[in-house]
């Protein structure tokens, strides 16, 4: 008797099928990368399951007055940072300078577009990949838009570069020392989450909810 | 065993906390930082559309750009490069979480205005994230944590343009009512 799979099985069975066999082609060209891999469906299956969004971060605070996927954004900062700083504390080779940038007026204005374009467009670089996963087909427009911007973006670099102020990458700890750096970086993600924390607060105690109704808003907003 | 069930049923199907999810992907993030590079993602998405205007008689691998490592655009090399294997990773496992919950649906695009915002913002997004040398994740999220000057100035002029975003997503929307 032929063995029926229904329709959504075959898809669930399709895409561990892609996953299986593309981590092994990844395997065979460099075992690194399977590592890589699943990472990065690792990556795939918490913003999903989360709900996490950089661009409703941003625009949430501004619409909404809504400051909690944005705190999200600042713990992610801060563990980042604790991992990064021990990376680099034992790190010989001076490696980690290669994720430190030139820093300029073109950082100013690609920041201004990207939020922008963000809002603009519903979600960030993850948030166009991870809508493309869910099945959006919007988001291919957004990803081929992403594309042509940066191919023109790469090709007007040297001339925002060149014409306007831009510094070599700043690396804070060559500048004002380690500790400082470290104290000051703390310090700063620390004072954001406290400013959030305290406008939430205000908002909340100017609309007259209590911790009760906020601790059902919090279960409400997470499922 | 009913609360093996639920908790598994919580894992798959089930909303995590946005605390979670932040503690999580600063772990992965951090994995990928001691494989040698953090998290990124739109320099390999401006390293496909060079690839495709090389393809097009283009040569983009003469232009001056700070990239990360040094440019190869050769289309199995980009296949298999570490941005292409993490970004294609993310996209399957979003998929692969929503075909576990039984959530996966083709969601057609609603209208041409939102077709044309969407491409719009892509464009400024692409075009914002060479200038500045990366995205949320590349330049706001690592920049700092790796303590370079860079991810401060995005992070800041980031919260300006999506203010200005904001400001007109809702000008349009009380001009057309919807």
């Amino acid at each position: 008797m032929p063995v029926k799979i229904p329709p959504k099985k075959g898809l669930s069975l399709g895409v561990v099928g892609f996953i299986t066999a593309f981590g092994i082609a990844a395997f065979i060209t460099e075992q690194e990368l399977l590592l890589v891999w699943i990472i990065g469906i690792a990556l795939g299956f918490v913003l999903y399951r989360s709900g996490i969004c950089f661009a409703s971060a941003f625009r949430d605070i501004f619409l909404f007055r809504d400051f909690s996927m944005a705190r999200v954004v600042i713990i992610l900062i801060a563990i980042s940072f604790v991992g990064i700083v021990i990376i680099q504390a034992f790190d010989t080779s001076g490696g980690f300078l290669e994720w430190v940038y030139p820093v300029g007026f073109h950082t100013a204005v690609g920041g201004v577009l990207f939020g922008f374009g963000m809002v603009l467009a519903g979600g960030c670089a993850s948030g166009t990949l991870q809508r493309i996963g869910e099945g959006f087909i919007l988001f291919w427009a957004v990803i081929l838009g992403i594309t042509a911007g940066s191919v023109l973006g790469v090709y007007h670099f040297s001339w925002w570069k060149n014409n306007f102020f831009s510094i070599d990458a700043v690396f804070l700890p060559d500048f004002i020392g380690w500790i400082p750096s470290i104290v000051l970086t703390l310090a700063l993600l620390g004072g954001l989450n406290l400013l959030a924390m305290g406008i939430e607060k205000r908002n909340n105690s100017k609309n007259g909810l209590t911790e009760k109704d906020l601790a059902e808003k919090e279960v409400k907003s997470n499922g | 065993m009913k609360n093996g069930r639920t908790f598994k049923k919580r894992i798959l199907s089930g909303y995590w906390p946005y605390w979670v999810g932040g503690v999580l992907l600063g772990v992965l993030n951090i994995l990928l930082a001691a494989l040698g590079k953090p998290w990124g993602i739109t320099g390999n998405i401006a390293k496909w559309g060079l690839a495709v205007c090389k393809a097009a008689g283009g040569h983009p691998e003469t232009w001056f750009y700070v990239w990360d490592e040094p440019l190869n655009l050769g289309l199995i090399d980009l296949l298999f490069s570490r941005g292409t294997v993490l970004n294609l990773g993310l996209i399957f496992g979003v998929m692969l979480a929503a075909v576990l919950a039984a959530e996966f649906r083709i969601k057609k695009v609603k209208s041409s205005r939102q077709l044309a915002l969407g491409i719009a913002g892509g464009l400024l997004m692409g075009y914002g994230a060479r200038l500045a040398l990366g995205c949320n994740i590349g330049a706001l999220v690592n920049g700092i944590a790796s303590q370079s000057l860079h991810g401060w100035v995005f992070g800041l002029f980031l919260i300006l343009g999506a203010w200005a975003g904001s400001m007109f997503m809702k000008y349009l929307v009380s001009k057309t009512g919807n």
